[in-house]
Formats: C-alpha cells, structure tokens, sequence
C-alpha cells in the first residue's frame, strides 16, 4: 500500500478556514466537496462557528475533538492566511492528522522560507505530511472527492494529473472538463515542501484506475529520487511531462566540458527519456497524447499504414512519420492487396492514395483490408474534405471501424482536414471520446507517442552495469584523499593517470620529470615524438597558459619545449608552483571522443558521451544518461550521437572499438557515483581504434 | 666595433625600443648593426624552435639576416646548466663583426649566475653599459645616484637613457644637479603605451571568436563591464574611444552597447560563449571578441600584466622610436 493512500482516499477531513462568504476559496472547497459525492466525514471549522452548506462549524479543532470524539483526521485542507498556518499545523498535531493539504500561499514562493520549513518540520516531526503549501487542493476519483477550488464538474476517469503550478491546474481542470475528459485524481504540488512528485506517483502508480500520468513541473528538488520513482512507474503507466524553463540555461561557465553541455534541460530530457517518459512541448500536445494513450491498446508491431483521400495529405503524414518515429509498412507484394480497392489513378503504395474519387466506401474496404493483414500493425486514416464524403458518412466510418482496431491491438488515428464541416465532425466524435485531429502533424505525434511507449516497455530490462570492485574505489578514494589533504581541488595528471590504471582504461606512457636532464632521459625511454605538460597544483588548465607542448621530435627540440613550457609558465602564472613536468607519449591519433561524468544538482551523477576534443564545443554532439545505467543503456548513448557513423568507419576504415567506450563510460560514471569527492570527471580526448581506446587526456575535479 | 650593453631596473622599461631605436638611426646612418639577447624571457615556441619576442622584433625591422632562434643563449637555467659550460665565452662567439653591437640584458644582477650580467658583460667584452631608467622622480633620482656609486665602485662607466618621463626638462636639470649627463631623455609617448587585441589574444591565450579585422585597433583604456548596460552607458568612460571591455559572455546587453560605442575589443570571461547574432554583429563591426576561461578579476590582472610591445608590422610605431629615439637621445655620443 502507499504511504499516500489516505491522501487520496480520507476517511474523514476538516476543512480548516471554511467560510461563511460563497466568494471565498474556503467556501468553495467545501462546496466542491460536498457536491462531489464524497462519502466520508467532513468537518468545518471556523472560529466563528455556526454553520455552512447545512454542516457544523466547529470553532476550532480542541472543539471538534472534544464533541465528536475524532481523534483520528486523514485530511486537514488548511486555508486561512499564511500567519495562522503554523498555529493550525500546531493544533491538527494534537488530533493526529495524517495529511495537510495546505491551500494558503505566502511561504517559499515569495521568499518566506523560514517559515514554511518550520511548518513542515512541526508537520513531520508528529508523523504528518504536507501537501503545498501554496497549491489548489486535491481530486480523487476514487473518494468521490474534489477538495479543490476549481471546477466542480470532474468526470472521473484514466487521465491522473500532478501538477506544479496551481494556475495552469485549475485552468487545466476546466480544460478537461470542457473537453469530457476523463480524470482519475488531480493534485496540485506548489512549493513542494515535503510531499513532491515522486510521492505522488507512488500511489498513482499503484492505482488501477490511472492508466496516464500528466506531470507539469517547473523545477525537479530531489532529482535521483524522482528518476528511481519514474523507471517504476513508467513500466506499468504512461508518463507524459511538460517541464517549463526549457530556455532557461543554466551559467554554462563551468571547469569541465561536461559542466557545459549538460545544461539542466538537455540532462532533463536525457533523464526523461531514460525513463521512458514522454515529454511534451505544450499543454495541447500533452493532452493528445494522454487522450489517446488512455484509448488506444499497444501495438504488436511497427507497421504502420496510411490511407488518404489527398496526395499531399499523405506526403505531409509521410514527413510527420519520419519526424515522430513512426515507421511505414512497406512490403510492396502485400500493399498489391490494395489495388482492387483503389480508384482509378489512385496508389496502393503507403501511403494508400484513394484519391479525390474516394467515397465511403472505398475507405471501408481500405480499413477492412487493413484489419485483415496481420503484418500491420496500426493506421493513420486521413480525410480530406471531399464533395464524395458527407460528414455523416464519415462519422459512420469512424464510429464502425475504431472499436474493433481497437479490439484487435491494432491503434487507429484519424485526420480531418477542412473547413466548418471539419470542425463538426472533430467535435461530434469527440463527445464519444474518439478524437478525430484537424492537424495531420497531431494526429501521428500520437501515434508517435505510442510507438515510443511501445519500445520502451519492449525492452528487456537489464540490470545496472557494475565494473568497478571496491577495492579499486576505496584506492581511487585514497588518491582524492590525499589531494583534498593538500588544499586541491582537482587532481594532477599523474594521479589522473594512476587513476586510468586502477580503472584498466589505457593511457599513455608517461614520466614526471622533474629537471631537464630528467625529461631527456624519460623521453628516451618512451620515444619520441613526446608530449611536454607542466605540472602544477595551481594549473588545472595547462594550456591556457602554454604549459601544454605536442609533438617533440628530439632531444633539441625537447630542450627547446621545455624552455617554453617553464619560462611561459614562469612569466603568466608567476605564483604558480612548478612540480616539474609531464614527458607522455604522443599516442597514434584515434577517434577523439569525450567521456565525461558529472554530478548534476538536482539529478546526481550523470554521464556523458560524444565526439571530443575540439570538436566537442562546436559541435555539441554529445548524448547524456543519468547514471547508473546498464550496459545496453551506455551502448545506446555512443549510437546516439549525430557522428555515430565514425565510429562504425567510414571509407573502409575499421569499426572502431565501441565495446571500450562503453566500458569507460560506466567505469568513470561509477567512480563519481562511489566517491561522492569527485563533482566532474572527464576524459577528453578518448582515442578510440580499432581495437582499444586510449585516455589522451584527464581532467578530475574535486567538489570544495 | 662599438659594443652597447643594454639593461634596466624592472622589466618594460624601453630597453627593446632603445634597442630599436638605436639601431634603426645606426643603419640609417651607414653602420651595420648586430644584436643578441643572451637569456630570453619572452620565449615563443614553434616546430621545435625556441626565440624571443624582442629577437624576432629586432632580427626583422633591423634586417639581422641571422636566424632568430640563434639570437639568445637560452631561457631556462636548468637547460642552460645542463647544456652549456662558460655561458660568457659562449656569448662572446656569437657575437659578430659590426659597427654597432646591442646586447640587451635585465636588471643589474639578472645573469649573474652565469656571469651574463649587464656589468660582467661589459666588463668582459668591453662595452658600454646602458642603463635605461624610467619612473617617478623619486625613483630616478634613487637610480642615477644609486649607478653612480656603483660606477666608482666597480671602475666602470655607466651611461643612462631615462625613458618615458614626464617633464623633461625638469629632469635634465635635476640629472645636472647631481653631476649626472644623461644620454637621453626621452619623453612619454603615449602611442607605444597602447596594447591590442592581437597581444592580449596572445598572451592570455585567449580564443578569438568574433573581428579578426580588429586586431590591431588600439587600446588605451581598460572598462570592467560588471553593471548592467544602463548602468555603464551612465559612465563617461565608457564612450571613450579605443577601450577594452572585460565582461560575461552572457552579458548581451553589455557586449551590443559596447559594439556600439567605439570599442576596440571584448574579452569575455569564463569561458561564456555569446549567443550567435551578438558574435555577427561583432564580426559586422569588426571589434574582437576574445574569449578567455578565467573570471574578471583574474582576467584583469593578467591583462594589467601585459607590457605594451611593437611587432615588426607597426610601421608608424617604428618610425615614431627611430625619430624619438634621434631626437631625444645623443646619438653622436652612441654611435662614435
């Protein structure tokens, strides 16, 4: 059971701040209550007593104890000004409340803190939870309950909505109800200041009558609890969000490339995908998205046919296709089928084209045919208007076939475009809940919607990857350590690399030299050409202040570089403190990749794949995971990226060892999981080869 | 041959634009002229090579025909106590045969170690030692008298060139006082004072994302854009002409009003990337924004660092050292 259970489905509630004054909020929520249906008890109180709507008002809860004997409240919806509200909490303390719906605003939103963390410090500390404050209340279906100062005419049904602002709630809430959507609970979350989203899924998640979960939010606070709630649910619920503040970019200055790119929307998006959630980009496509999601079965496979009365029509659904990952059947031989359907000058290839010509009937036997081939899997039926396709018939069309579509897993959309007669059409069927789209593009996003529920759910779960043992954590551990003992915030190369051998990630052969003559003989050792880096507890960027030279062919060359890197450094960074410097081998040129891991602020430690070096700030073509992730997971990020072909080879080059990418990629995701010291770890460059990658470069941050 | 040893008592004194000077004026009037930098301190790395920045300068406007990376012995002690014996014979060596030669050292005692300091040098291959002396009255006068006992010291001769002063004549005079002759005064010009984008670029590293066609405009005045655009358009600095901007990258407002006010360039710390029209109009307008990963205060530091230098292509700032450099300074007494 949850442990929200009551919050949906009380027993009893008072409703704190009931008011004698219709025009009031605590009037219309007790309105709404009792309107709902709602069959447990229901107490008012006000300190003016008397009564409202036909009920008791007690004058205060001491009272409402003392008389009833309720000692026990699932429900206290508390709306009185943001000063009482403590009191209150103090007073639903002494009745054992279980949950506090706090309506009153004037706490965190507008900079009151303080107060509201002591309201749910009081709350919690006498095993109460709090919902808000500052939110619009609560609709259960379930409890025949609309304890919100909303709409009152909810029907209940599959669609559970959560969300963050109260405004787009309450306007939401009416939206629905214009449209006779069906709802099964409505909570709004305001400042989240104990209950969040994560809690409320829980229960929703468990609830047989939701089928589709809507989230809005505007900002995550405990993101890795939230990714944990989300991959359980999403497997047994649709999940479709819209998070607001997309343009919004986090400060992009940051040590690590990782820091850069993972701006807080793309690791959003990352993490929602990851999820399996479906993000929305507005409130209309959310909510055709969930409308069909509730009414159409999963497909049993990615054939997808259309059918059209309009050439053009069918090309634009084509595109849309394309767009939302939505695949078209194609076997030409079974298409053949079509032909004796088709008008004249009509095409049985997909999309099939009944032409202008087409009358009710050519879209039956379509849609019959349809049916009948078992290799596809859903349709996009598409009208245009027509002299030959009177509204009625095509009501009739929809209305015979949508049902046994539906009947046989076989999900079904329809398009309308036109004029007046579009318009009836679209709004007829939508009292019976099929919704007939005047837009093509909508029509297959929803589609589109289910086929990316359909993989999701398709995919075998698999375990998270797990490389590292402890006892290479616990080393890794002692070398931050050491660093965090000595005042550092990053790590020195050499660590970096002692790092890359715990971690079994190769590098290149490298040498501390601490004097000239020490640098020569190294470079003897390793070979040249060599690379030259300074080495410096101050300098995490070496090569902004030319303590960074490639590719020395010689010992005279050698002399020289070493000239540069200690005088350039002398002279930019005079209070640096010279360690010595790096001799490294220059590693045959590779696929430069970056592989960075992080740890994000609301979302904890995330990983980060792309195409590196200094690629990696122009192109941008990077693909993010929240961390852990399984094996398949990180094979998945590297096939995500725009370059991916790269690293398959391209001109007869040889596929490239995606294998040890992978590997790497979980490896350091779990030293920044493990050692919660370490804030950013990147390699940048990863060589990858045929056969193996090689660390060019490693930059270890530590958090202060 | 006549033989000059350059030196000074801080870095970015003049001792380079002397140099320059005097040798543009030497081969003006007929005399070949050489020049070496025994220890580098400006070391520019390329393809193996090592050179300093004032060799380069020197080598091509003054057309050595000697390679640069020959023109100075090293720059690091440890490589110059690795590979090297007696660094004085060596210097000694390399010298070749002109009429006039410039060796342009550091201060007094940099070298000393491997006895290339301006004294030791001048003692040993017979030369002149130049000092080129520059800052307020009070430093002037402790350095000309501070040079004169150190000539009665050690038995030998040294000349001054005060550079960069603000009152001339009233210098001379108090030189006089002190029974001192200086070789020259040479009074603040403040068109070698200026620093560009190109240099800032170079020294700090930083990426050049918009107005490469501005790379050489000039900078005289250093703007910290830490308020709003509002805020700084209030500010009568900010519409001054041939100023540098330190701002975010974020900072769009900022950037456009300063795109529009006559700015010669923008360094944009930490590492924040503008969005793309604000790097258009830049490029339109030609103004450089440079890109560095430091915050403002370290950014504005590193830039203060920077000492104002000539490259070989900044024909009007070579032309106004050579005629300085023959007005101001008793060139008959040099070049005899």
């Amino acid at each position: 059971m949850s442990e929200m259970k009551r919050l949906f489905e009380p027993r009893s509630l008072a409703v704190i701040g009931a008011s004698h004054n219709p025009e009031k909020i605590g009037h219309k929520i007790l309105r709404n209550i009792l309107s709902s249906g709602y069959e447990g008890r229901v107490y008012p109180v006000n300190p003016k007593g008397g009564e409202i709507l036909g009920l008791k008002v007690y004058r205060n809860l001491e009272e409402l104890r003392k008389e009833v004997g309720e000692r026990e409240l699932d429900l206290a919806i508390i709306s009185v000004p943001a000063r009482l509200v403590r009191r209150v909490v103090e007073d639903c303390s002494k009745v054992e409340t279980k949950f506090l719906v706090i309506i009153s605003s004037g706490f965190s939103e507008v900079g009151n803190v303080e107060e509201e963390r002591e309201i749910v410090r009081i709350a919690r500390e006498n095993g109460m939870r709090v919902l808000g404050p500052n939110v619009f209340g609560i609709y259960s279906a379930r409890a025949k309950l609309n304890a919100t100062f909303g709409p009152s005419e909810i029907r209940p049904g599959k669609i559970a909505i959560v969300t963050q602002s109260g405004a787009i709630g309450i306007a939401m809430m009416g939206k629905i109800s214009h449209e006779g959507l069906g709802v099964s609970a409505i909570v709004s979350v305001g400042n989240k200041a104990d209950i969040d989203e994560s809690d409320l899924l829980d229960y929703l998640g468990k609830q047989k009558e939701t089928e589709v979960i809507f989230s809005y939010m505007e900002g995550v606070k405990e993101g890795e609890k939230l990714i944990k709630k989300l991959r359980e649910v999403s497997r047994r619920k649709h999940v479709v969000v819209i998070k607001a503040g997309r343009s919004r970019r986090g400060a992009i200055a940051a040590a690590s490339h990782t820091g850069s790119l993972a701006g807080s929307d793309e690791v959003f998006d990352a993490v929602m995908r990851q999820c399996g959630v479906l993000r929305a980009e507005n409130i209309e496509e959310a909510l055709d998205w969930c409308r069909f999601l509730v009414r159409a079965p999963l497909p049993r496979g990615e054939e997808t046919l259309i059918v059209t009365n309009g050439g053009g029509l069918g090309v634009m659904a084509t595109d849309a296709c394309e767009k939302y990952g939505v695949k078209l059947y194609d076997d030409q031989l079974v298409l053949k089928n079509f032909s004796d359907l088709v008008p004249e000058f009509g095409s049985t290839k997909n999309p099939v084209d009944l032409t202008g010509n087409a009358t009710p009937e050519h879209y039956r036997k379509a849609l019959m045919k349809a049916l009948e081939i078992d290799e596809i899997s859903s349709v996009i039926t598409i009208f245009s208007e027509s002299a030959l396709l009177p509204p009625k018939d095509i009501i009739e069309v929809i209305e015979e076939f949508e049902p046994t579509f539906l009947e046989k897993r076989k999900p079904i959309v329809f398009s309308m475009f036109g004029g007046a007669f579009a318009e009836e059409i679209s709004e007829e069927l939508s009292r019976k809940g099929v919704q007939v789209f005047n837009e093509v593009y909508r029509a297959v996003s929803s589609l589109g919607a289910l086929y990316y529920r359909y993989r999701y759910l398709n995919r075998k779960e698999e375990g998270y990857a797990q490389l590292l043992k402890e006892d290479s954590i616990e080393e890794i551990r002692n070398i931050v350590k050491n660093a965090l003992e000595e005042g550092r915030t990053f790590l020195l190369s050499t660590e970096a690399w002692k790092i890359m051998d715990i971690l079994g990630i190769p590098r290149p052969e490298y040498g501390l030299a601490r004097t000239l003559e020490e640098a020569i003989s190294v470079s003897k050792e390793i070979g040249y050409p060599v690379a030259l880096k300074v080495v410096s507890p101050q300098l995490m960027h070496k090569s902004d202040v030319g303590g960074v030279q490639l590719n020395i062919r010689n010992e005279e060359e050698l002399k020289n570089a070493y000239q540069a890197v200690t005088t350039g450094v002398r002279i930019r960074e005079p209070k640096a403190q010279v360690i010595g410097v790096e001799v490294c081998e220059m590693v045959p040129k590779g696929v430069e990749t970056i592989v960075g891991s992080r740890r994000d602020p609301s979302f904890g430690p995330i990983v980060l794949f792309g195409l590196g070096g200094i690629y990696v700030e122009v192109m941008k073509d990077v693909s993010f995971r929240a961390f852990p992730i399984s094996k398949r997971e990180a094979m998945e990020m590297i096939g995500e990226i725009r370059s991916f072909p790269i690293l398959l080879g391209v001109r007869g080059e040889k596929k490239k060892d995606i294998e040890s990418i992978s590997d790497a990629i979980i490896k350091i995701g779990e030293v920044v999981s493990r050692v919660p010291e370490i804030s950013d770890f990147e390699i940048n460059p990863l060589f990858v080869y045929g056969r193996g990658v090689k660390a060019v470069d490693v930059k270890i941050i530590l958090s202060k | 041959m006549n033989l000059l040893v350059l030196s000074s008592h801080r870095r970015g004194s003049g001792k380079t634009t002397l140099a320059l000077g005097i040798g543009l004026n030497a081969l003006e009037r007929g005399k070949s002229v050489g020049y070496l930098k025994p220890l580098g301190n400006k070391p520019v790395y390329s393809e193996g090579k090592i050179w300093d920045k004032d060799s380069e300068l020197i080598s091509e406007v003054l057309n050595l025909n000697r390679k640069k990376e020959n023109l100075s012995i090293g720059f690091d002690y440890e490589k110059l106590r690795y590979s090297h014996g007696d660094l004085l014979k060596e210097l000694k060596s390399s010298i070749w045969e002109s009429d006039v030669f410039l060796i342009e050292c550091g201060s007094i005692s940099s070298g000393s170690y491997f006895n290339l300091d301006p004294t030791s040098i001048t003692r040993e291959l017979g030369g002149r030692a130049i000092f080129v002396l520059d800052g307020n009255r009070e430093e002037l006068l402790d350095q000309s008298s501070f040079l004169r006992k150190l000539e009665q010291e050690i038995g030998l001769e040294i000349e001054i060139v005060i550079n960069k002063a603000e009152d001339p004549y009233s210098i001379k005079g108090e030189m006089e006082e002190l029974g001192l002759d200086p070789l020259g005064v040479i009074p603040r010009e403040e068109t070698l004072e200026t620093i560009t984008p190109r240099r800032i670029s170079e020294e700090l590293n930083a990426r050049i994302i918009a107005g490469e066609t501005g790379l050489d405009n000039e900078i005289r005045h250093i703007f910290i854009g830490a308020m709003s655009a509002t805020e700084a358009m209030k500010n009568p600095l900010f519409y001054k002409k041939d100023k540098l901007i330190i701002t975010g990258g974020d900072r769009v407002d900022m950037i456009l009003a300063a795109i529009e006010s006559e700015t010669s360039c923008l360094v944009l710390t930490n590492n924040i990337l503008p969005p793309p029209n604000v790097i258009s109009r830049a490029s339109e307008e030609g103004v450089p924004l440079l890109l560095v990963p430091w915050d403002t205060y370290t950014t504005a530091t590193k830039i203060e660092r920077i000492e104002p230098t000539v490259y070989p292509e900044e024909k009007e700032k070579i032309r106004t050292i050579r005629e300085i450099v023959e007005e101001h300074v008793s060139l008959d007494r040099i070049l005899s």
